[in-house]
């Protein structure tokens, strides 16, 4: 909303400087968007007199007027109809900059000379006219425009909190501010309230839902003279970025900015009958609403309605029909208080804010309906010629609203705010926002008995009123302490310890955390390759998505992460890609209404396995690159996993993906290489690897103890066995033999050599294995380990036919 | 016999003096000193020598053989010296190799630095759902309903009692009802708004929620809190600035600004709201009003990643371009 701060400063004495201004609101909470210069101004543009007007001697519709402007005579062509000899004018000299940028200079127009221009009043900016000219009643020849057109102000913007409607308006913001500068506020003097009654001149109101509408007045104007607005009035509404209609419209909007309250004047002739009537909608009904939009009613909305037919959305916006033209000369002007929820609902289903809607959402002030009548009927009376009538025609509906009234506790504010303010000074800072309040004594605490305002919609109970001392008594008086409060230590849970090292654990591995959307593709279940019974197709959807398509929560990391790996690689990304995300994913419960929401680790490798170096060749990445790296990072968490070879995604590439187990069978996550065909759904074209883990299990299985283990100060002995192992034997099973025959001696086991080919058996493969045997109780001798590797060998021999190489 | 042990003694000299590089060195060495060395053999000639003569030729030939072992590695230190010393001949400007370092997104970076700092003033972290009951998100916060502060927030409707969160302020209620004052909380989490995504707005991103509950906690514990905070994330020197607001689910509430100078603009910057917690709250959450007052405040984490590295596009932090994520 836009406030004028000369509008402001008739209200309320305020400090010259705009800055002062403008911190003071801030610091009361009136958040300040923008504050802006605004006014007329037109240097170069003077009074003159059309002297004379010649037509054109070479275009028809042109004339060539001779213009004195005080210091000389201009030649001016010009082509408005309405000029002629005599008339007062305004003249833009060369030189002049009309609004628009418009630059005035010499010309020539088919054939005479021109200096100047003769202006309308659309060209000046200051309304809509533009039909001719515009002729001049006041004004000396040669005196500048600025002196009867110009005007200077300061438009500051503010956003209004939704719990203060009560800013939303002229009257409110001087308000605030005379509280705060201790000055007065100089509402306008609207008379004497004219008397009340239930109809006048025939002219009835009937609320039909009552509960909808708690206060509904209707005043009856006649004689009025519906033309453009005095410059005050055009300039006021100028300031705050509203356009001049006409003087009844501008007044009405005049009053809604300087007091808050909407209001609304129907052409009274295009009523039908002489009753009102606030009621529901019939379901399609039709009105035509000011901004020329047919729309169709639902009994949800609230209207207003004569004899036949709606003719406004109550508390939204007028019906076109029955709206004010210069043809209008009867009026029937509106004041109502609608319910908040209505008008909510209202314009919700029609998607309409107004001005009006705006305010009777939030709430309007009941008690200053009347006078708000009262300075609409005051104002057309003087800017549109009206006579009003005496009686304003006042219909209640149910509950008018009570005022809250609660006792505030000196103890609680000192408590809250942290600063010892006594009841006496509590109740003045209230007094001066015009909250009646007065120093007592309850059950012998001492406090403050208070009443709530009606422009006041949000102080119900003592803690609104407790905000209200703090705010005036200023945030920034409140001192900081040398120490913050502290209850105790900070804990840290398991699972956030483990994901704070794993993350610092891959970044320095390599990886590349990133950040991406909860929400997944409709196609990704299908691009991912699952199957119809796959869960993770089962997913939690919003109701209005941002992208059609794009409802679902994801139920896997994989399918963003592939896409950030491709955009990379789109983006001439070179080198290895490593990444890494923690996130969630979103997993339906039968039966519960919120969804599990499963804390997860995915990561992704794409391209080669190292950088490329003069002596050491870029080689692609493949499965047992990642497969190592998985491992080892698990290990360095203290996760004793397993590879489960049966078992892999329906996006893993056939054979070539594995489920990570804890040792007692937990699964933990998978890693595999993705599928030829999921990887072109993705637009991938390099062999592309994902590992996803579930992050609670990861931290179930790690080590939380971390108890020193005795290592031994022996020395080791390593033995290297060659071994001929037919090629359906998974290295599994030899390390399940070597296990079983070594243990608890084995230390270490490495695959130094892999071999299938010439010189050996076609359904075998040599295996070079690298044992390292050590004691924890002696030096282990050649003999003993010699006895042990022979029944190794027989184990080996007899379960799977291996043998040493010869 | 002298005469032998001199001769071969001037010998062997001589050949380590010629001996060009330590391995021929310590073939020499063996050649004379060796077990089968040819000075060593001599020594064992002396048993079949005049006991007379013995003596001396002993001496003579452990002289000769001193002389030798000295000789041998007084060469063997030159030797190595001078192929310690000898340059290698690389091209010291060609490329290490290395593999490059990772790297963590500034979002998790910020959140887990913020944390850092409220660990360290006694606050522990706490979790909740990003699915969440329309009751959590909303209604016990104290957004009445259908009321134009729930305009404030756009919203993901999962059904009519479920939203995808817009704020992770609804953990707060979670952890009240389920522990007991005293208590000092942060929370951060990925939060949803229904907006258009432009540069500055984005419909997924990070809050971080705090909550401190007490007997008689005031105004002046949040301001000292929220500074310490600030001081400690921006440095001692930043100004803030509280001014009044409105959140449902505080009163009073404030909005913290922080002065902010950069090399485009300066002024005071909207960092993160708070208050006290309303009575509504905490009775929703089922404590007694009168018995406990808190404070809660919750900030922006994308934001405040924007200001301290000039982040000027808000998609830039959700596109994980590798560029990008590499700089922090």
């Amino acid at each position: 909303m836009k406030l004028s701060v000369a509008w402001l400063r008739e209200l309320v004495e305020l400090p010259t400087e705009i800055d002062a201004i403008v911190d003071r609101m801030t610091m009361l909470g009136l958040e300040v968007e923008d504050v802006a210069s605004v006014g007329l101004s037109y240097p170069h543009v003077v009074v003159g007199h059309v002297l004379d007007a010649q037509p054109h001697p070479n275009a028809d519709r042109l004339r060539v007027c001779r213009v004195s402007v005080g210091d000389g005579e201009l030649n001016i062509v010009c082509g408005a109809s309405n000029v002629r000899t005599g008339l007062k004018v305004l003249v833009a000299k060369p030189g002049a900059v009309l609004p628009g940028d418009f630059k005035i200079k010499k010309s020539k127009i088919r054939g005479e000379e021109s200096h100047g221009m003769i202006c309308s009043e659309r060209e000046l900016g200051l309304g809509d006219a533009h039909e001719g000219i515009l002729e001049l009643s006041e004004g000396d020849i040669g005196q500048p425009a600025d002196a009867l057109y110009g005007f200077q102000d300061t438009a500051i913007e503010i956003e209004v909190t939704p719990n203060r409607p009560d800013w939303l308006s002229h009257i409110g913001v001087a308000r605030e501010l005379g509280a705060f500068y201790e000055k007065p506020v100089s509402i306008p003097d609207v008379g004497q309230l004219p008397a009340v009654g239930n109809d006048d001149a025939g002219w009835r109101v009937d609320i039909v839902d009552r509960s909808a509408c708690s206060l509904f007045t209707g005043r009856l104007v006649d004689g009025l003279a519906v033309g453009p607005s005095p410059l005050w009035l055009r300039h006021r509404l100028l300031s705050i970025g509203q356009r001049s209609i006409n003087n009844v419209v501008d007044v009405s909007n005049l009053v809604l900015h300087e007091c808050g309250q909407p209001n609304h004047v129907f052409d009274r002739q295009l009523l039908s009958g002489m009753e009102i009537r606030v009621r529901r909608a019939t379901e399609g009904e039709k009105l035509t609403t000011l901004d020329a939009t047919e729309r169709e009613l639902a009994a949800e909305h609230l209207v207003i309605a004569d004899a036949e037919k709606a003719v406004a959305l109550a508390g939204i916006m007028g019906g076109a029909e029955t709206e004010v033209t210069t043809a209008t000369t009867e009026a029937f002007v509106e004041v109502a208080v609608f319910d908040p929820r209505v008008v909510r609902k209202g314009r919700r289903r029609v998607n309409l804010v107004s001005d009006a809607s705006y305010r009777f959402e939030r709430g309007v002030d009941f008690n200053r309906v009347e006078w708000a009548s009262q300075r609409v009927a005051q104002l057309l009376t003087q800017v549109a010629g009206a006579k009003a009538s005496d009686t304003v025609i006042r219909t209640l509906g149910d509950a008018p609203p009570k005022p809250a009234r609660f006792f505030v506790r000196a103890s609680q504010v000192n408590r809250v705010v942290g600063v010892p303010i006594p009841p006496q000074d509590i109740a003045a800072m209230l007094g001066r926002l015009e909250i009646p309040a007065s120093a007592v004594t309850n059950d012998g605490a001492p406090g403050v008995a208070v009443e709530q305002p009606s422009f006041r919609h949000d102080l119900l109970e003592e803690v609104d009123a407790v905000e209200e001392v703090a705010r005036l008594y200023g945030y920034d008086r409140i001192e900081v302490m040398p120490h913050a409060p502290m209850v105790r230590p900070g804990v840290r849970s398991d699972r956030e310890r483990f994901v704070g090292r794993v993350r610092e654990r891959l970044a320095g591995r390599g990886y590349s955390e990133v950040v991406y959307t909860s929400f997944m593709n409709e196609q990704d279940p299908d691009r991912l390759n699952l199957p119809a019974t796959d869960t993770r197709r089962v997913t939690v959807n919003v109701l209005n998505p941002l992208v059609v398509g794009e409802e679902a929560l994801r139920t896997s990391l994989v399918p963003e992460l592939l896409r950030i790996v491709d955009r990379n690689r789109k983006r001439g990304h070179t080198d290895p890609v490593r990444l890494f995300h923690l996130g969630r994913t979103f997993e339906p419960r039968a039966g519960e209404t919120l969804p599990c929401e499963v804390e997860r680790l995915a990561l992704a490798w794409n391209g080669s396995a190292h950088k490329a170096h003069f002596d050491r060749p870029a080689r692609d990445i493949d499965l047992y690159d990642v497969l190592g790296e998985t491992e080892n990072i698990l290990e360095s968490m203290g996760v004793d996993a397993v590879r489960n070879v049966q078992g892999g995604e329906p996006y893993h590439r056939n054979g070539a993906g594995v489920v990570i187990e804890s040792r007692d069978g937990q699964r933990l996550g998978v890693v595999g290489e993705i599928a030829p065909s999921v990887r072109r759904a993705f637009d991938l074209d390099q062999a592309t690897f994902v590992a996803e883990f579930d992050v609670d299990a990861l931290v179930a299985s790690g080590r939380s103890d971390l108890g020193f283990q005795r290592f031994s100060m022996y020395p080791p002995v390593r033995r290297d066995l060659s071994l001929l192992v037919p090629s359906a034997v998974p290295y599994a099973e030899v390390v399940g033999c070597l296990r079983e025959s070594l243990d608890p001696l084995l230390e270490s086991h490495e695959v130094f050599d892999l071999y299938e080919g010439e010189g050996i058996a076609a359904n075998e493969r040599a295996i070079g294995v690298r044992l390292v045997l050590r004691s924890q109780s002696g030096t282990l001798k050649d003999k003993k380990v010699d006895g042990m590797l022979s029944r190794l060998l027989t184990t080996l021999e007899q379960r799977h036919g291996a043998r040493l190489r010869a | 016999m002298q005469q032998q042990i001199q001769s071969m003694m001037e010998r062997a000299l001589s050949e380590v003096a010629q001996a060009t590089d330590p391995d021929a060195l310590e073939e020499t060495r063996i050649e004379y000193l060796g077990r089968k060395g040819k000075l060593t053999s001599l020594l064992r000639g002396l048993g079949s020598m005049d006991a007379a003569e013995r003596p001396a030729a002993g001496q003579a030939l452990n002289r000769a053989k001193e002389a030798v072992k000295v000789a041998v590695d007084e060469r063997v230190t030159s030797l190595l010296s001078a192929q310690d010393d000898a340059p290698l001949t690389i091209d010291l400007t060609l490329p290490g190799r290395a593999s490059r370092p990772g790297s963590l997104h500034v979002l998790p970076q910020i959140i887990e630095e913020i944390c850092e700092i409220f660990h360290g003033m006694g606050y522990s972290r706490a979790v909740g759902p990003e699915v969440e009951l329309d009751e959590f998100n909303f209604a016990k916060l104290n957004f009445p309903d259908d009321h134009p502060s729930r305009d404030l927030q756009d919203t993901f409707y999962v059904n009519d009692a479920v939203v995808m969160r817009t704020q992770t302020s609804p953990v707060q209620l979670r952890y009240m009802q389920e522990h007991e004052p005293p208590l000092a909380i942060v929370s951060p989490g990925r939060v949803y708004r229904h907006e258009q995504i432009d540069a500055s707005h984005a419909a997924e991103f990070y809050q971080i929620e705090g909550l401190f509950v007490d007997h008689d906690v005031s105004l002046a514990d949040l301001k000292s809190t929220i500074h310490a905070f600030i001081h400690a994330l921006f440095g001692e020197d930043k100004k803030l600035r509280f001014r009044p607001h409105f959140f449902p689910f505080t009163e009073p509430s404030v909005e913290v600004d922080l002065w902010w100078e950069s090399d485009r603009k300066s002024g005071w910057l909207e960092i993160m709201g708070a208050g006290m917690v309303h009575p509504h709250v905490f009775a929703n959450a089922g404590y007694d009003p009168d018995r406990y007052t808190g404070f809660a405040f919750g900030m922006g984490i994308d934001r405040i990643a924007m200001v301290r590295h000039g982040i000027p596009d808000i998609r830039l932090l959700y596109e994980n371009d590798l560029r990008f994520l590499r700089q922090f």
